[in-house]
């Protein structure tokens, strides 16, 4: 049983696939591409199928990845080309490889935030967030499974850069990512339009890269 | 993308009900289609994407080049507030287009709860509510399914609906309508035209009279419409036109899966149940094609389930050849295969050793009536012998849960046979517990399902009363009192809605009026408790003057001119007369394959069904 990480891009329409879904839609391209996995045993025998860091719904990703197992042989290149000839729009494969990392390797992620605020030209938008980043000290409540407990953000923002072009904020950040400590753009987006009142109009939000601790590109 | 959906996608629950993309859902060139139909199942995506007719009619139409069929779904609350605060047209999922735009727009009738969610995706397209108020040509607002039967109380609001099954009759009506819009008719004059189809049914072209005593006079056809509209039916099972692929869903849906349709009809004739004679006379598909269709569908789908629908599915002759014919690829792929509709008196051990093969799920019955005179009233031609059999078959298999579905308000119905009900599920939890070897360290659950009798038109019991409210309840209370097992666990419908059922299922026209009220009051979603709010309903009919219990709570002698005579679905009244007094004196009528009863249905094949 050989163990494969395909990679994969999710954009347009398909980042209204919720996490549950795209694993029920995977397990559904794996069968039509004829890709050999291995079932679990027992009672209700499925394909295994884990994603090592779920994307949040609404967001678009250029780094998905999937782990499964194979019980035959197939070429990475292969189980791309049958992926994609199979996979829904918005949904593309560009990799396949036996993972190099655990799952539980993954420490950062990188995103591209486009915004902009209610009722408040782009000039004003940026003016407002660069203040508030520029803060010595930015708290938020996470919810996490132990119950919700107060964080400390502005240690956890990584290469953070702000600019503006076609009328939109881009705001570009490197986060904690994984099992350890999760934080995305939309927990630091709250924690901003609680502290300063400001509603947010249009986000869009792209996941481009995922690291591991050492910033080695996750793989 | 629109930015303005963009963002309301982004606050709504389950966006995936909204944004299209599916797996083989269909995107053409506008520019390059002449007929956009806009199929309209009015309740919210997860349920109207698991019906079956929707999946044929779409690839149907989107086989066919110059035309573009896409999905609509009722919004739920959130969408439908958003859409109408930011101005957003009702659209069609595959090119986002509002399907005012569209050439047809399309309902299925699959029940009557969803009536007044017709009337609010009209309202949310921006398509005037009547029929008498739309002007042009385009969008024709067509109507089907099973309760296009009556179709009358939504005779204001529909132009034109289609009786019976649907495969050839609606490429006929695009095809005239190609012809109508090339040479410019009025809708008035497609309409007229469309009437001539057989299978047809244009509800403006009728003007119905009213007795004194509030019953109908007679409805008069205008305009060259046929006095009896016909419903049309597919000849040979074998060469109609069934999907290659469906639409997969991202979401999870009612039932997420590959369907094949064994047969239509049935042989059975049970009294109370519509379905068992509207969609006679009874033919079945071909084991060979039914094992395609199966493969081709799971195959371009990634399916893991292919349910083997029909009306009864034991009852397919070639049952155990097709599941042979299966079980090599189905197994191979790890592709489970959902038997629904089994009944219980040909239900063999060998049947269930091959359905449990993949999965073990519960198994449902139904007896629908507690004691044997009860059930040979409506002729369900089960024992209390066969019951207990097919559960001993299903405990020695190793379940240990067997669901129970059985009616109440039954014509006739007396306490005896309301206690009956649990007594029959008490011998079946007694059963399990005397077998040796029943599955060890498990107990028993016995869920009982009651629904109540709605009385529905093409059926003998069309003439019946439906109980009260009161009566039902009050059986309802007896019947959880009566029990004294932990065992059997008792579910029931709510009786207020099946008393809108039974209004609406035989209404008149005169209900359009209350139907539009009750949608003006709040009413959208009825099939759904949550949202279903009676007092809204009970305030439209008192504005309107309408006492619903005339239509539900009424027997009505057989004479009686039914809101429903003109049309035809081939059993006969004559029939419906002879099986309803047969009823009365508790007598049974042997099934179609033993013995021919002559309801008529066969006229439409023209030979004898077996």
């Amino acid at each position: 049983m050989e163990p494969m990480r395909v990679f994969y891009q999710k954009t347009g329409t398909a980042k209204y696939i919720s996490h549950l879904d795209i694993n029920r839609c995977f397990q559904r391209a794996m069968k039509r591409a004829g890709i050999p996995l291995w079932f679990t045993e027992g009672f209700n025998p499925h394909a295994y199928l884990t994603f090592p860091l779920p994307l949040a719904l609404g967001y678009e990703s250029l780094c998905e990845c999937v782990d499964f197992r194979l019980v035959g042989e197939m070429a990475p290149e292969e189980i791309i080309k049958r992926l994609n000839d199979t996979l829904p729009a918005g949904l593309r494969a560009y990799g396949a490889t036996p993972p190099v990392y655990k799952a539980a390797d993954i420490a950062l992620a990188a995103y591209e935030v486009r915004l902009t605020l209610a009722d408040t030209d782009v000039v004003q938008a940026q003016k407002i967030l660069e203040a508030f980043f520029a803060q010595p000290q930015i708290t938020t409540m996470k919810r996490t499974k132990k119950g919700e407990r107060e964080i400390s953000l502005k240690e956890h923002l990584h290469d953070l850069t702000l600019g503006a072009a076609e009328g939109e904020i881009r705001l570009d950040v490197l986060l904690p990512a994984g099992s350890e400590l999760n934080i995305n753009p939309t927990l630091v987006l709250d924690a901003f339009g609680q502290q300063t009142g400001m509603m947010i109009d249009r986000l869009a939000v792209k996941k481009t890269a995922v690291f591991t601790q050492d910033k080695k590109n996750f793989a | 993308m629109n930015p303005e959906l963009e963002r309301i996608f982004m606050k709504v629950q389950k966006p995936g009900r909204y944004t299209g993309g599916e797996l083989n859902s269909v995107v053409k060139d506008p520019a390059k289609v002449d007929f956009r139909f806009a199929f309209c199942f009015p309740d919210l995506y997860e349920v109207g994407m698991s019906h079956l007719g929707m999946k044929i009619l779409y690839s149907l139409y989107n086989r066919e080049e110059n035309m573009w069929c896409e999905r609509v779904f009722a919004p739920d609350t959130d969408m439908e507030a958003l859409m109408r605060k930011e101005q957003i047209p009702l659209f069609g999922l595959e090119s986002r287009d509002p399907i005012r735009d569209f050439d047809m727009v399309g309902f299925t009738l699959q029940y009557e709860m969803s009536y007044t969610a017709i009337l609010n995706m009209l309202d949310l397209a921006g398509i005037p509510l009547h029929t008498a108020d739309r002007k042009s040509l385009a969008p024709m607002i067509v109507a089907g399914g099973p309760c296009a039967c009556n179709p009358e109380p939504l005779a204001d609001f529909i132009d034109l609906f289609v009786l019976g099954e649907g495969e050839e009759i609606n490429l006929e009506l695009a095809h005239l309508f190609l012809q109508a819009k090339k040479e410019g008719w009025s809708r008035e004059a497609y309409l007229q035209q469309a009437s001539q189809i057989e299978g047809v049914y244009v509800p403006s072209l009728y003007e119905v009279t009213y007795k004194a005593d509030g019953t109908i006079e007679r409805v008069a056809p205008l305009d060259g419409a046929p006095a009896v509209t016909h419903k049309r039916i597919i000849q040979d099972l074998d060469k109609v036109f069934f999907p290659e692929n469906f639409v997969v869903p991202f979401l999870e849906t009612v039932h997420d899966r590959a369907v094949i349709e064994l047969f239509r009809g049935c042989i059975r004739g049970c009294r109370f149940c519509q379905a068992g004679f509207i969609y006679r006379p009874f033919r079945e598909k071909n084991s060979e094609t039914l094992n395609k269709n199966g493969y081709d569908l799971c195959a371009s789908t990634g399916y893991d389930e292919v349910s083997l629908s029909s009306l009864s599915t034991s009852d397919y002759s070639q049952l155990e050849g097709l599941l042979e014919e299966m079980l090599p690829w189905t197994e191979q792929d790890k592709v489970n295969l959902s038997l629904p509709s089994l009944r219980i008196d040909n239900f063999s051990p060998s049947l269930m050793e091959k359905i449990s093969k993949v999965r073990k799920s519960g198994l449902t019955f139904a007896p629908e009536a507690g004691t044997q005179r009860m059930r040979d009233v409506i002729n369900k031609n089960v024992t209390e012998d066969e019951v207990l059999a097919t559960c001993r078959t299903a405990f020695e298999g190793g379940y240990t849960s067997v669901k129970l579905y059985f009616m109440m308000g039954l014509p006739t119905e007396t306490k005896e046979d309301i206690e009956g009900v649990v007594d029959l599920a008490q011998k079946v939890v007694d059963l399990f517990y005397s077998l040796p070897d029943k599955p060890k360290g498990k107990g028993v659950n016995v869920t009982v399902s009651l629904a109540c009798f709605v009385p529905k038109p093409f059926t003998p019991f069309e003439f019946e009363p439906q109980d009260t409210e009161e009566m039902l309840r009050e059986k309802q209370r007896h019947m959880v009192g009566y029990n004294r097992s932990k065992k059997i666990r008792i579910n029931y419908h709510e009786s207020k809605t099946s008393f809108l059922e039974a209004v609406l299922a035989r209404g008149d026209r005169r209900l359009c009026a209350v139907l539009e009220d009750a949608w003006k009051n709040g009413c959208k979603l009825d099939g759904w408790t949550e949202h279903f709010n009676y007092d809204a309903w009970v305030a439209a009919f008192e504005k309107n003057g309408i006492d619903g219990t005339f239509y539900a709570n009424r027997t009505r002698p057989y004479d009686e001119v039914m809101p429903w005579d003109h049309l035809d679905y081939g059993v006969s009244k004559q029939f419906l007369i002879r099986e309803n007094q047969k009823a009365h004196a508790d007598t049974p009528t042997p099934n179609c394959r033993e013995h021919c009863s002559g309801c008529g249905a066969n006229r439409l094949i023209g030979r004898s069904c077996f």
